[in-house]
């Protein structure tokens, strides 16, 4: 018997709007963060522009928003036709539409305003995470609703994707984001240190696997089909591809912490699943292409097939690349470089991107029943979006190995080749600029498809309704019929096949965070770790509101160029009071794990920070750093001091009962210290509550509680070994020296800034002998802020600066500072 | 990496994870390898055609 019914265009239609809309919105704010990392004049020295703020907005919309909205409208097209029934529920296909857009709009405010829990791709806060979850279920009860009520008895591959994409991101997003609020807005994570890097991690690597990926193959093997007009060529390996994709997925989340301070067998496992991942990707790729066998004429006349053609090869190239990267070997160079910034891009603009592109192409024409307005254009969008995805990678990966060669670089003498961070970004912006032309070129395209797309819709009319019959289902036994194999059973019962799906993917999570739960009782206890002071968590808090962890890690690796550079490498135990934790991704600046050390690589005084965070282009004119001047004058908020304590012993950190009530004041007398000590320095106007000084106390703390005891003890009365060198190679040796490491706070020519002293007169703050400037630079004056370079330099190249600096006197150079100290004759 | 593996190897027989892992998913992946096999041709062909209407059937 033959029942009548209408598929709804009008949801497939606002979704399509709404992937173009925020697609749009996510690479023009891409395109701005590309800009900003090129010229930081682009940051606009305002909060809510700024980088640290601004690019989780472009990896939300980008993910959530472009790419989400694209998962639906190809769901809610292609979930209808393969089971010969409308959606479920309209209700719930309006809730579902206009609660995702409303979350989009909260996220982007919210995060643009500095309400962010660091954690990547989840830093929505838990309001918003609640409001995700809802409407999450509203999506599937509607799909499942819709699954129940087919008229067709078995479920096509694409429709487990869709099934696989719904149980997955829901465990991973609920799991991950078990929070403690502390007000409204404002939250901790459940887990700290490792385990909570894991957690992340497990969620951070998944959320690519299963909302940038599953869903997408579960479109792929619908539309595919469908454009070429002919079947997927395997279906057997379809249900291989199925299978084992989401079974080893949700293993490989630790290949992003390698080299950390997370457990070695969790490192282990991470790399085997990953690269067992390359054969279910690639087996998924090559279906995908066969397909198009004795079809390539198609190709050549179909834009449409020409996007999906380079986004299932883009899926093929990423899908190499992830577990490459995922060996320790190429980790170790790729890692916090361009590199995985060129990999997720590739990614996104090349799979997500071309995909999203050629289901509009395709669907437009059907939706308002017309034909596509110009196939010339969607060509030269193609070719277009094409050469900006290579204007983009092409530069990135150049840039990345460039900057981690330089990193690793020593010189002949040990050293490291380049000391001075800077160096190796001011290297790569070049490569930066390019990127920006291959993004620019990119948005170039998509507003020629929407010019395309408008043209269409306004050549033909709205098809609302499409009305079709199909018999209605007949009832079969729900138990497994005699001859009928399991999976073909399973494949008609939809509840079953859901609950399979949530054990395979469950495997992975659960014998991956059972062993992390044990964990925390066995994290060697270092007795000098203690929890942050009052003013410590305030300052931690705007670090994250400030979005830092974006360009800066907190994690030193085992290698001797990081520990040459920043210090000790980092252990699990010195992050056992850190809810969230904060690594780090991507060195867009350096690792800060070390910054408090005084004796460290890194260590930098007080009155430095804060001239530096006010404006680091006034110390070092080539740095891409924003300015911060609102830190300086934005208070702390101290009724939020009692909440946090309260909650942080109630996860665990060891304050004292009732200690909310005193530190208050305890943050305020060590704010006071500090401002009181900046003012030797010639820091006058430091205001003691405000936000600046808060993350000025909590760097001065990072690292520094391994150290505790173990600061080496200053030597006096170290005397200069020999003469001064007088010779040229040596002077300019020392030259050269100088302008990397002492003209941020000396200026180039040893004038002096608001830093350091001037170095060509003849008055001297601690004595003008040649062995006593000697034992300053070599054993530094720690609380005026000059390091102790013995640290970073042999006694051969203290020499040559020492030199140098001597053969300054007396210059008179441009800008000189006014005299400090006694004055040597 | 002395550190982080030390204080895990601590704990009882930690390596069991790992070798679970890699059995569950020998056992799993057979079990696929198996249904895929003995699935016949009719089944994979009613399934592949599953998109497409009455009027594009197509081989």
């Amino acid at each position: 018997m033959e029942e009548k019914f209408y598929y709804d265009n009008k949801f497939v239609k606002l979704f399509a709007y709404a992937t173009i809309f925020w697609g749009v919105v996510g690479m023009v704010v891409g395109l701005l963060i590309a800009l900003q990392l090129a010229f930081p004049w682009f940051n606009f020295e305002l909060p809510f522009t700024t980088f640290g703020r601004v690019r989780p907005v472009h990896t939300n919309a980008v993910i959530f928003a472009f790419v989400g909205n694209g998962i639906f409208m190809g769901i809610y097209y292609s979930l209808p036709r393969l089971l010969k029934t409308p959606m479920w529920n309209k209700t719930l296909s309006a809730i579902h539409f206009w609660g995702w857009q409303l979350i989009i709009v909260a996220a982007a405010v919210t995060l643009l305003m500095g309400f962010t829990t660091s954690k990547e791709y989840a830093e929505l806060e838990w309001p918003i995470d609640i409001a995700i979850a809802l409407i999450w279920v509203v999506f599937g009860a509607n799909m499942i609703g819709t699954i129940l009520t087919r008229r067709v008895q078995h479920l096509y591959v694409a429709i487990w994707f869709y099934i696989a994409t719904f149980v997955t991101v829901a465990i991973l997003h609920i799991v991950n984001s078990f929070e403690l609020p502390i007000s409204f807005m404002k939250s901790y994570s459940l887990y700290a240190g490792v385990q909570d890097a894991l957690v992340q991690w497990w969620y951070g690597h998944n959320a690519v696997a299963f909302f940038l990926t599953t869903p997408y193959l579960g479109l792929m093997y619908y539309f595919l089909p469908k454009a070429a007009n002919r079947p997927v060529y395997s279906y057997k390996l379809s249900i291989i591809h199925f299978w084992t994709l989401i079974f080893l997925y949700i293993w490989a989340g630790p290949h992003h912490l390698l080299y950390n301070a997370v457990p070695d067998w969790a490192q282990s496992l991470g790399v085997i699943f990953s690269v067992m991942l390359i054969a279910p990707s690639w087996g998924g790729m090559i279906n995908g292409l066969i397909t198009l066998r004795g079809a390539w004429d198609k190709v050549r006349d179909s834009a449409m097939l020409k996007f999906m053609v380079v986004a299932v090869t883009a899926y093929g190239m990423s899908t190499f690349e992830g577990p490459m990267l995922s060996l320790k070997t190429v980790n170790a160079i790729s890692h916090f470089t361009d590199w995985t910034i060129a990999h997720t891009h590739i990614g996104a603009m090349g799979w997500n991107g071309f995909l999203t592109f050629s289901m509009l192409y395709w669907l437009y024409p059907r939706l308002f029943n017309t034909k596509l307005y110009s196939e010339k254009l969607a060509n030269v969008h193609f070719w277009i979006g094409t050469t900006g995805i290579l204007f983009y990678a092409v530069p990135l990966y150049w840039g990345a190995f460039t900057q981690t060669l330089m990193w690793k670089e020593f010189t002949a003498d040990g050293l490291l080749a380049y000391p001075n961070f800077m160096e190796t970004v001011s290297q790569i912006i070049p490569f930066y600029h390019l990127r920006t032309f291959g993004g620019t070129l990119y948005l170039i395209g998509v507003v020629i498809m929407i010019y395309n797309l408008i043209k269409t819709a306004k050549q033909g009319s709205f098809v609302a309704t499409e009305e079709a019959s199909a018999p209605a289902l007949e009832k079969i036994p729900s138990t497994k019929m005699f001859g009928e194999s399991i999976h073909k059973w399973l494949e008609r019962k939809p509840i079953q096949f859901i609950f399979w799906s949530i054990i395979a993917v469950s495997i992975g999570g659960l014998l991956q965070l059972i062993p992390m739960a044990v964990v925390k009782s066995n994290i060697p206890i270092i007795e000098s770790v203690k929890p942050y002071t009052p003013l410590e968590l305030q300052g931690r808090d705007v670090y994250i509101q400030e979005g830092c962890v974006n360009c800066h890690s907190q994690m030193v690796r085992p290698f001797r160029s990081e520990t040459e550079r920043y210090g000790e490498y980092s252990k699990a135990g010195e992050f056992v009071y850190d809810h969230p934790f904060l690594w780090g991704s991507r060195r867009t600046g350096p690792d800060l794990a070390r910054t408090g050390v005084l004796t460290g690589k890194l260590y930098k005084s007080n009155a430095w920070h804060y001239e530096h965070m006010i404006n680091p282009q006034s110390i070092n004119p080539v740095s891409v750093m924003p300015k911060y001047p609102w830190l300086a004058k934005n208070k702390i908020d101290l009724s939020t001091t009692a909440a946090k304590i309260n909650a942080m012993r109630m996860l665990g950190v060891p304050y004292a009962e009732g200690y909310e009530s005193q530190a208050n004041d305890d943050l305020m007398k060590q704010a006071q210290i500090m401002v009181d000590g900046m003012k030797t320095s010639g820091v006058e106007n430091a205001q003691a509550d405000t936000e600046l000084i808060a993350l000025i106390a909590y760097l001065q703390r990072l690292g520094v509680d391994i150290y505790v005891g173990k600061e080496t003890a200053k030597n006096q009365g170290v005397k200069m070994p020999e003469a001064p060198y007088t010779d040229a190679e040596n002077l300019g040796a020392g030259k050269e020296i100088f302008v990397k490491n002492c003209a941020a706070c000396h200026g180039v020519a040893g004038e002096g800034n608001k830093i350091g002293p001037n170095l060509t007169d003849n008055f001297w703050i601690e004595g003008g002998t040649n062995d006593k400037i000697f034992e300053v630079t070599s054993e530094g004056y720690i609380s005026k802020g000059m390091p102790a370079w013995k640290y970073t330099m042999n006694t051969k190249q203290l020499m040559q600066v020492v030199s140098y600096t001597l053969s300054l006197k007396g210059t008179n150079p441009p800008n000189a500072k006014a005299p400090q100290g006694e004055e040597v004759k | 990496m002395k550190l982080a593996t030390h204080y895990l190897s601590e704990i009882g027989g930690i390596s069991i994870f790992p070798i679970i892992s890699m059995l569950l998913f020998t056992v799993f992946f057979t079990f696929i390898m198996w249904h895929i096999i003995q699935t016949d041709k009719e089944t994979v062909r009613y399934m592949e055609q599953l998109p497409f209407d009455e009027s594009e059937k197509n081989n």
